[in-house]
């Protein structure tokens, strides 16, 4: 019933026991928040909701990251959930404040954007300063009138009080004396000056201590997503949800109220480049194409320098290529050092909250080199790009090179060539968002029922252990502090209790006895887990670095190394323990914090860490860009990357794109040797070493004759003989016989054809002679290509193809450190472990290339599930066949009828135990999905038997049988 | 071939046949031994010039035969042959046979291989009394354990076996597999029913420990 068009009144007294009276919306329910495609568990948060007019729905911009959501149209989805046992597991499984950071890394993803950074970096620029009203005012902006504010004391008292606004920000940290919050940080932001650190000119080193920002220009690093350091990362890791979030929550309030009044846009002014701008811009480009000329014409002349293993062509493109790259980012410097501080598109993006250098000089400056699959503009005509060019020309204007601004505007042929790169983009984000999404949906699949236990091992659903350990430490990747997956940042937690926690009347430990200390803490029974081994090296490793270094500050001041002197009233013990001494206190509340934080990082028993592996795998997917990348050091050869990369591996393919064996030589140092080794691998055909495969007819006999090119042999350092090839041409051609062939002085041979019929015998000749120049008279087979790739002075070979055991056995090659990048070889020839681990580096190579960070946990999950059957199952509907037992399971994924009616005949038994099952009968108790039961085993197990069907006509192939 | 005098220096003056056998010898030799095998010292130190001028440029097949006792029981032996270039058909596999047929203390054979197999000869092996083994040459080049993916592999006895799978409450099929045709359980000749102890890093204290039942 709908109360808007009905009698409000009579409805009202007709009410009576048992209706249900449905109400609306109030402030503070708690409500589900949902944005499509829910790529992550943070797709969907709860949150408390907030009732205002109008019908759009509205939210804290830093929620904007997780949800993937901007405001140009974005749709998103509100469900309320109906009881309080649903509000409470909302609440506390899915608020936004329970999952301020993503399992994948670690990192904060519930952080600042863009205005909020572009106002934080305003604010803390160096010579801001603000008098009592402003500063005041601006310290109301940060809350609702609620809370006291205690004014610090301004930096300036005469002539008149002046604060500054990095004062705002330590208010901001810390509103009032009875908050005890001690934020303890450093962070680089994107402008530090690489040296100098808090005397950084351009002020780029940020240092909170004791929650008073004392030097930094704040930017993304600081308050921004992404990073494991920033303000928010470490308020919620020191000190609690509720820090990180209402400081969050100030820093919204106070950047929308005050860039509303500060005002913040962008003009045309902001993009009129200046006089100088122009001349550098003109003059860079001239330089450019003036060395495209060159190479150009070098080119023609066919003297053009060729690195190992590429053509003069392709040299050329990317020697211009090269030029022409560099044409664009060098305006973009000289862009960037032109431009004037206030210009709103520099602020932006020297804070990061928006743009980057190369956005704005394309604006100004030069939009540059177009690209179409990694190329320039291709030839569309015969022979050239456009008809607006002559044929064969290769000038950077001719091949997609835009010399214009999108300021001073684009010619006919440049705003072609930008659509030709523009329309790529757009087909590849249209086919990669349908791959990727597969992709996940394959691992989700793959990975579903994956849990942890209690005794730390993950299991699937029937309780066959796919690790022993969760990740070798049994640590959540959603707490770790550490870079790498580090659980804690000692460095910083350490920098923290020297602030919190000052020395002052306590005495100074001496090296020797901190060390000693920390043994003893470390032998403790507390950290002999399985799996801290790690942690405990890693603290051990650290305090013998602050042990040192120690001992250096000692050394430095002509102090005894090792013996601090108790009582001593000295100057330079002073200096020494202010530098780098540690109290006994201190080294106790370090040891113990790092310990408590320790053992709160292990990873729940429960959590279904398959899926959030999955997620995690693949989220970052639809985030891939550049379908392939050119390998380190060695031009044109190609490997493939991304998203193709990535379903290779996850598929397990037999057959990859670009399948590389890296092979250690036995003499580093010397090309020849390589060139030698490079020789014994190579696939070589007769056809490259003859000088000449000729017919022979005579009156007597007809016969061809192979005449080998001594000096290219020579040259490429091959061992090939008339010999050697005559037993080639044996192997490879079945029907000649030893007599067939007759070597001639070692650089002749020649070959009689094995047919007796004369009037055949012209066709067999021409057949033969076709086949002779495809023998392999040298090398592997399966090596299409073999590179020298040098890296400082020491040679190594990059093998394009297969036959890894074969390489591996090549003399001059060491065989124990050649591997390939193809996982199913690495299986054959070194087993299953050994193929886990290619799995596990392959994916992070892969993901590392595309700047993506995902923790090692994930990956290794995903390579222990797909090598825990003893070979290598791709994630594809193959391979889940053989990993999971669940009939049930295997028809919710691919092939539905064909599982169910295979299974139904052969009585095959499903005991519903994965997430897979319930779909097709849910427990009855409805204990929460995330949890394990207490009891190890499932005390709603219930068996569902598929039956055969007595006759094959009964329409029911399936039905259910509780059996308890 | 002339070569100039700084390339001599990276050519094998030797037959390349005698090399591979020389490798594919050691690297038995060293799989003799991770097995537990009594392989002498003086053996496994060979170097390859030794080895040419014991056996010759283009050993005897004969000769370079291997026959060595378990450690812990010398009754029990194993004998590694050598077979030639030639495709190895059944009335080879019939000429070992004869050949060990008077050996009683012979329990394992190994068969190194530089051609195919028949698949009579494959089967007639897997028939015979003693348990027998097939390898490719090529496998044998270089020693697989000694490669730097490979983590370390320990072989765990029944009682180990039993504690771990009663550690984790699990049945055999219930821990992760390894294939008895997988590379390394081929080194090792493991069995079914066997389960490994895999420590995935050099340093024993660092890392934790993963097992893998042979199926």
């Amino acid at each position: 019933m709908h109360l808007k068009y009905s009698a409000r009144k009579r409805a009202a007294d007709e009410l009576k026991y048992g209706h249900i009276v449905e109400r609306h919306l109030e402030d503070g329910d708690i409500v589900l928040f949902n944005r499509q495609p829910s790529l992550h568990r943070m797709s969907i948060m709860s949150h408390r909701a907030r009732v205002m007019p109008w019908r759009t729905l509205r939210f804290n911009e830093s929620v904007c990251n997780p949800y993937n959501a901007d405001f140009d149209g974005d749709e998103m989805n509100m469900h309320v959930p109906q009881t309080e046992e649903a509000r409470t597991e909302a609440l506390t499984l899915m608020g936004v404040q329970n999952n301020l950071c993503t399992p994948k890394n670690g990192e904060i993803l519930v952080a600042s954007t863009q205005d909020f950074i572009t106002s934080s970096f305003l604010i803390t620029r160096k010579d801001t300063f603000y008098d009592r009203a402003a500063f005041s005012l601006m310290c109301s902006y940060m809350g609702d009138a609620m809370d006291p504010v205690d004014l610090p004391t301004p930096a300036l008292i005469k002539p008149i009080e002046l604060w500054t606004g990095k004062q705002l920000f330590s208010v901001l940290a810390r509103p009032h004396a009875q908050m005890k919050v001690f934020l303890n940080l450093t962070v680089l932001e994107k402008n530090y000056s690489k040296s100098g650190e808090t005397m950084c000119p351009n002020d780029g080193f940020v240092y909170f201590r004791n929650s008073e920002l004392i030097c930094g220009q704040l930017g993304k690093a600081t308050v921004g997503n992404g990073n494991k350091d920033g303000l928010f990362s470490v308020l919620l890791r020191d000190y609690n949800v509720h820090a990180a979030a209402s400081c969050m929550n100030r820093l919204a309030k106070l950047s929308a109220r005050w860039i509303g009044n500060h005002g913040f846009s962008i003009g045309i002014d902001d993009v009129q480049p200046g006089e100088l701008l122009n001349q550098q811009k003109k003059a860079r480009i001239d330089e450019g194409y003036e060395k495209c000329d060159d190479l150009i014409r070098e080119h023609i002349k066919g003297n053009i320098e060729l690195p190992p293993g590429s053509d003069s062509a392709l040299t050329l493109e990317a020697e211009i290529s090269k030029v022409l790259n560099n044409i664009r980012e060098t305006t973009a410097n000289v862009c960037m050092k032109e431009l004037h501080w206030r210009n709103s598109p520099l602020i932006m993006s020297q804070c990061g909250s928006k743009g980057s250098p190369i956005n704005i000089s394309q604006m100004i400056a030069c939009v540059g080199q177009q690209s179409v699959g990694g190329r320039r503009a291709p030839n569309g005509f015969i022979d050239r790009s456009l008809p607006h060019f002559p044929r064969k020309c290769k000038t950077p204007s001719a091949k997609g090179f835009v010399a214009n601004s999108f300021y001073s505007g684009l010619t006919a042929t440049e705003f072609f060539f930008h659509t030709m790169g523009g329309r790529e983009g757009l087909v590849d984000t249209a086919v990669k968002t349908a791959d990727t999404g597969y992709m996940s949906r394959r691992l989700i699949k793959a990975l579903e029922d994956l849990s942890v236990q209690y005794d730390y091992t993950v299991r699937n659903a029937s309780g066959g252990v796919v690790q022993f350990l969760y990740g070798d430490d049994g640590m959540d990747p959603a707490k770790m502090e550490g870079k790498d997956g580090v659980p804690l940042n000692l460095e910083r937690l350490y920098m923290k209790i020297r602030a919190t926690c000052p020395a002052n009347a306590h005495e100074n430990l001496s090296p020797s006895e901190a060390l000693k200390k920390v043994y003893e803490r470390l032998e403790k029974p507390d950290i002999s887990l399985d799996g801290a081994n790690k942690f405990k090296n890693s603290l051990r490793d650290f305090f013998e670095g602050v042990t040192d270094s120690l001992k250096k500050t000692r050394k430095f001041l002509d102090l005894d190394e090792n013996n601090v002197e108790k009582n001593d009233p000295s100057f330079l013990e002073k200096i020494a323990a202010n530098v780098s001494g540690i109290s006994l206190k201190q080294l106790e509340v370090f040891l113990d914090t790092c310990i408590d934080r320790y053992h709160l990082k292990r990873i729940e028993a429960g959590a279904p860490i398959g899926v959030i592996g999955a997620q995690s795998i693949g989220e970052p997917g639809t985030q891939m860009t550049l379908k392939t990348f050119h390998f380190a050091g060695v031009a044109s050869m190609n490997i493939t990357l991304g998203v193709p990369r990535i379903k290779e591996i996850i598929n397990g393919a037999k057959n990859i794109s670009t399948p590389i064996i890296t092979a250690e030589l036995e003499s580093k140092e010397n090309v020849t040797s390589a060139r030698i080794v490079k020789g014994r691998i190579e696939k070589t055909v007769l056809g490259e070493v003859a000088k000449s495969i000729k017919m022979e007819l005579t009156s007597r006999q007809a016969s061809i004759v192979v005449s080998l090119d001594a000096e290219r042999i020579q040259a490429l350092h091959l061992s090939i003989s008339a010999d050697s090839v005559k037993r080639s041409i044996l192997q490879n051609l079945k029907k000649l016989k030893d007599q067939h062939i007759r070597t001639i002085d070692g650089r002749k041979i020649r070959i009689f054809p094995p047919e007796t019929d004369r009037n055949k015998l012209h066709f067999d000749l021409h057949s033969l002679k076709a086949m002779l120049p495809k023998v392999i008279v040298n090398g592997i087979s399966t090596a299409e290509r073999v590179v020298i790739s040098e890296q400082k002075k020491k040679y190594k070979l990059l093998v394009e193809g297969k036959n890894l055991r074969a390489v591996m056995g090549t003399p001059g090659v060491v065989g124990c450190e050649t591997v390939s990048n193809h996982i199913t070889e690495v299986e054959e020839t070194l087993g299953i472990e050994a193929a886990r681990d290619r799995i596990i580096y392959e994916i992070q190579e892969t993901m590392k290339g595309h700047g993506m960070s995902i923790d090692m946990r994930h990956m290794m999950l995903l390579a222990d599930l797909m090598t825990y059957r003893g070979e290598v199952l791709g994630i594809t509907r193959f391979g889940i066949q053989k990993m999971k037992e669940s009939v049930l399971m295997l028809a919710s994924f691919e092939k539905t009828a064909d599982h169910l009616f295979n299974a139904s005949f052969n009585g095959r038994h499903d005991n519903i135990e994965g997430v897979g099952g319930f779909w097709f009968q849910p427990p009855k108790n409805t204990t929460p999905r995330r949890s394990t039961p207490v009891n190890q085993g499932n005390p709603w197990q219930e068996t569902m038997t598929l039956m055969s069907p007595s006759l094959p006509s009964g329409v029911n192939y399936l039905y259910g049988k509780l059996v308890k | 071939m002339e070569q100039g005098g700084c390339l001599s220096a990276f050519i094998d003056p030797g037959s390349v046949e005698s090399h591979r056998y020389y490798l594919a010898r050691r690297t038995t030799l060293e799989m003799l031994r991770d097995r537990g095998y009594d392989v002498p010292d003086a053996d496994l130190d060979l170097s390859l010039q030794a080895f040419r001028s014991t056996y010759g440029q283009s050993p005897n097949l004969e000769h370079i035969r291997i026959s060595l006792p378990l450690l812990s029981d010398s009754s029990k032996k194993i004998l590694v042959i050598f077979c030639g270039t030639e495709v190895v058909k059944l009335a080879m596999v019939r000429n070992i046979f004869n050949q060990i047929a008077n050996s009683q203390n012979l329990n394992r054979l190994i068969l190194i291989l530089q051609n195919k197999i028949t698949a009579q000869a494959r089967q007639a092996l897997a028939i015979c009394r003693v348990k027998t083994e097939t390898f490719q040459i090529t496998d044998l080049l270089v020693n697989i354990m000694k490669h730097f993916l490979m983590p370390k592999h320990e072989l765990l006895n029944l009682e180990e076996k039993e504690k771990l799978l009663k550690k984790y409450s699990v049945g055999e099929n219930q821990i992760p597999r390894m294939l008895e045709t997988d590379a390394v359980a081929r080194y090792y000749g493991l069995e079914k029913g066997q389960v490994v102890k895999v420590t995935s890093d050099d340093d024993v204290a660092e890392s934790h420990a993963t097992y893998r039942c042979v199926t």
